[in-house]
């Protein structure tokens, strides 16, 4: 199978529209994240169809309009979309040519296409891509399982076609404005599950506001006027009830006192001989997105009773689903838009902001109703990613390498976006019913690539291995996705714990690696990124600077990545340099693919270094950018990163890959550094200090 | 309606050279005025607080944070938006490096490295850094960005 965005969408007239004569409209049900999405789709159809970018427009997100490929997540645009596009773009261009060589009573090799025209060798046949598509239509069943194209022919990367735009200031939904525009503010509960006394306010606050169960929103034709209206009516509207948090709350290791389902993976033993078996604690904080931007949505609805809503939702038929079913309507009922926002790196806001609009929407229809989060909204009422609590345990042989592996984690659910649970996925639908009880945690299925358990098996050749979840849900908080899943936590424990049996075996990291790695891709990548750092020849550890490596196989299916850091530790830990090898398959388009994965390089290193979603004074989730601080420019490594030219035919991604190596190759160079391993993210200047005490 | 009418009074500042005049509150801010009187949205809302530089525009040449400074303060500054730099060669230096991948946090880097090569045409990389501090970016294109500014820099 090609891509399985087939399956539901396989015709070609599903993805290309040639009804405009010199234009080539093509459809994607995946959207713009800043990943770069729509240029690889518009440079494979251009590849393809012999065409000039210029002649190709994109779509992209809407439903009805284009198809629906589910969530733009899991590194997966490229090897869903963009290889859906080409399998479109190549059996359109197939069954015209073989149209147009049977119509001339000639071989198909002898008619060639060119900017849309075809030519019978040299000459022009008269015959174009439109001509064609008016006389024969785009019915034509896409062949899903034709062999992939060999990746040996990387054209040139086709700059990104929406930056020049975005850079200029322009393209974001944050920037549509329509003349029948009301701007609406949500007052938020203090706690999830609160409810507001909204009786106590005076008839005249009553009477301004839009109240729907314990769902409270301003709304204001002027958004100065707005902002300031209701900082003064939140300052009068008094809350109760709901879950609150404590400090302990927040502790990866208060996870394991909650009750949980267990999930096995892999077929080792659960609990082989305890002799002899050597055992580590592993720790991930909560994590959150913290994308630049405040989620924004619009929405109308219209006195017929039909739904328009325009979002920078990652899933837009999920989101029109979730929110039929919030709204009790049909899902024919509403239109969804996509329109590009700031950077997503998983569920963020976007589909709570959007239900924020359609909700107030409901009760001024016929205007466009905006709904802008303030940053204080990004940070305490998106989802977060939640923390994990990992015991990695393995057996060693005569020989010193492990026998089996076995990894225990405790987590949250990676899992709450819309789709995952008939209905409760929507902050203004918790609102609105006063539900403190979220949708059920689920672990991803192994098709999706897992959730809190991806990456939990080791890409190792070690016979007995086996991985534990005890999925759990601390209350009051509400976990969901964010870029890699377990992969960051997973990575991190096991390449931490890889680490310190090569220092038990007084073997080198790398050659203790390599020792357990026979897939040849494997040891490439991890081969190759010695040599470009100098691995051999650094110097050893310890007087606060140290190397580390890391490897893995995202998903265990996916890019094969390894990386080197070189940090150092004064104040505080600073990672000098970073050599990241990556093999992703095949290439689309190499400038986006790079930037995809040294996004996720710095995003890790960032979450290794400082990132923790730490309670405010009020005990409150953090509010702002000074309560939950990432890494500046200033705080930024020297990054070499190579991609390896992959033989391989199938693209692999690349926005994920890198989250997990990254940080676990700082942790084990701080190890290296400081002499003692820190078995707790992040790896906070407290930590480093009393480990160096402790030593 | 309680709160219904915020008193708002007109003020006139200089725009990318040309003078403006609009109804706002009192205590308006600067990114107020231009994001939802002048319809120049290229200004980003990011925070709000001065913590991550999205709303940085030049306030008689130097960056400012828009989102706190108060309009009423600027009457008579010469204030400068990424609209009118549009053709700022760091601006397409930037989009010539990729320099991005989302792109919301550009418009605010770009005015601040505008500012910093007036000030300091050659400036190494330590100074590039030093200026673009204040701007948080979180898709990860630091490399990119300070590369992009760097090569305006060069001969």
């Amino acid at each position: 199978m090609i891509s399985p965005s087939l399956l539901s969408a396989p015709r070609v007239g599903d993805w290309i529209d040639l009804t405009t004569p010199g234009l080539v409209l093509v459809r994607t049900g995946k959207v713009e994240l800043g990943q770069g999405v729509l240029t690889a789709v518009a440079q494979v159809a251009s590849d393809t169809l012999g065409l000039s970018p210029d002649l190709i427009r994109v779509i992209s997100g809407i439903t009805g309009a284009t198809p629906n490929e589910g969530y733009t997540a899991g590194s997966l645009s490229v090897p869903h979309s963009v290889t859906a596009v080409e399998a479109a773009c190549a059996t359109c261009l197939t069954s015209f040519t073989g149209h147009v060589a049977r119509t001339r009573g000639m071989a198909a090799d002898r008619i060639t296409v060119t900017e849309g025209a075809f030519y019978e060798d040299d000459t022009p046949t008269g015959d174009t891509l439109w001509t064609l598509a008016a006389e024969l239509g785009l019915d034509t069943e896409i062949d899903n399982s034709a062999p992939p194209r060999r990746a040996n022919t990387t054209p040139p990367a086709l700059p990104r076609i929406d930056l020049a735009e975005k850079i200029r200031g322009g393209g974001m939904i944050h920037d549509l404005r329509t003349d029948d525009m009301l701007h609406a503010r949500v007052l938020r509960p203090p706690r999830l599950g609160a409810t507001p006394d909204t009786a106590a306010l005076s008839p005249e606050d009553r009477a301004a506001l839009v109240i729907d169960g314990g769902f409270v929103a301003l709304v204001d034709d002027d958004p100065l006027s707005l902002t300031r209206r209701a900082d003064r009516l939140a300052a009068r509207l008094r809350w109760t009830g709901g879950i609150a948090l404590t400090p302990d709350t927040l502790r990866p290791a208060a996870l394991r006192d909650l009750p949980g389902t267990p999930t096995e993976l892999g077929d080792a033993p659960a609990a082989p001989d305890a002799e002899g078996v050597i055992t580590e604690r592993y720790e991930r904080p909560y994590l959150m997105h913290g994308s630049i931007g405040c989620v924004t949505a619009l929405a109308h609805w219209s006195p017929e009773g039909t739904l328009d809503v325009t979002s920078q939702t990652q899933g837009p038929y999920q989101l029109r689903d979730a929110l039929a079913t919030m709204l009790s309507i049909p899902a024919e009922a509403i239109t969804l838009r996509h329109a590009p926002g700031a950077g997503c790196y998983g569920h963020n806001g976007a589909d709570d902001v959007a239900a924020d609009a359609a909700l107030v929407a409901r009760h001024h229809p016929g205007r466009t109703i905006r709904v802008m989060w303030t940053r204080a909204e990004e940070f305490a009422h998106a989802p977060v990613s939640s923390a994990s609590a990992i015991d990695v345990r393995a057996k060693l042989g005569p020989d010193g390498r492990p026998e089996w592996l076995r990894l225990d984690i405790t987590s949250g659910t990676h899992a709450r976006r819309p789709g995952t649970a008939p209905s409760g996925t929507l902050l203004a639908e918790l609102s609105r019913d006063g539900t403190q009880t979220l949708t059920p945690p689920m672990e991803l299925p192994e098709m999706h690539g897992l959730g809190a358990l991806r990456n939990a098996i080791s890409p190792y050749d070690i016979p007995g291995q086996s991985a534990g979840l005890t999925l759990v849900d601390m209350p009051g908080l509400r976990t969901s996705a964010l870029r890699g899943l377990g992969t960051h936590a997973n990575v991190f424990a096991l390449e931490s714990f890889i680490d310190q049996l090569a220092r038990a075996a007084e073997a080198d990291p790398l050659a203790y690696r390599l020792s357990l790695l026979s897939d040849p891709r494997a040891r490439a990548v991890l081969e190759r990124v010695a040599v470009r750092s100098g691995w051999a020849d650094r110097p050893a550890g310890g007087d606060g600077t140290g190397w580390g490596i890391a490897y893995s196989r995202y998903k265990n299916r996916a890019a094969y990545v390894a990386m080197v850091a070189q940090v150092s530790f004064d104040h505080s830990v600073r990672v000098e340099n970073l050599w990241c090898v990556a093999d992703a398959g095949r290439v689309v388009n190499m400038d986006g693919l790079r930037n995809q994965i040294e996004g996720g390089i710095v995003q890790s290193a960032s979450w290794a270094l400082i990132e923790e979603v730490r309670l405010t004074e009020d005990d409150t989730l953090p509010d702002s950018w000074e309560a939950y601080p990432i890494l500046r420019f200033s705080d930024l490594p020297e990054i070499d990163l190579d991609v390896i030219a992959s033989p391989d035919p199938i693209p692999l991604g690349a926005g994920e890959v890198a989250v997990g190596p990254t940080t676990a190759a700082i942790a084990n160079a701080v190890t290296d550094a400081i002499g003692t391993p820190i078995r707790s993210l992040p790896l906070s200047r407290d930590k480093v200090i009393s480990a160096l005490l402790e030593n | 309606m309680s709160d219904a009418r915020i008193a708002q009074s007109a003020l006139t500042l200089t725009v990318n050279g040309a003078p403006v005049t609009v109804d706002v509150p009192e205590d308006a801010t600067l990114l107020e005025v231009l994001r939802d009187r002048l319809n120049l949205t290229g200004t980003r809302f990011g925070c709000g607080q001065e913590q991550c530089g999205a709303c940085t525009v030049l306030v008689d040449g130097a960056p400012v944070f828009a989102c706190t400074r108060p309009a009423s303060s600027l009457t008579g500054a010469t204030i400068e938006t990424i609209e009118g730099a549009a053709d700022d060669p760091v601006v397409t230096a930037l989009i010539d490096h990729q320099a991005a991948q989302c792109a919301f946090c550009l418009p605010g880097i770009a005015m601040s490295a505008r500012a910093l090569l007036r000030r300091t045409p050659a400036p190494d990389r330590a100074a590039v850094i030093e200026a673009l501090d204040p701007h948080l970016c979180r898709c990860g294109a630091h490399s990119r960005i300070v590369e992009a500014i760097l090569s305006v820099a060069r001969p």
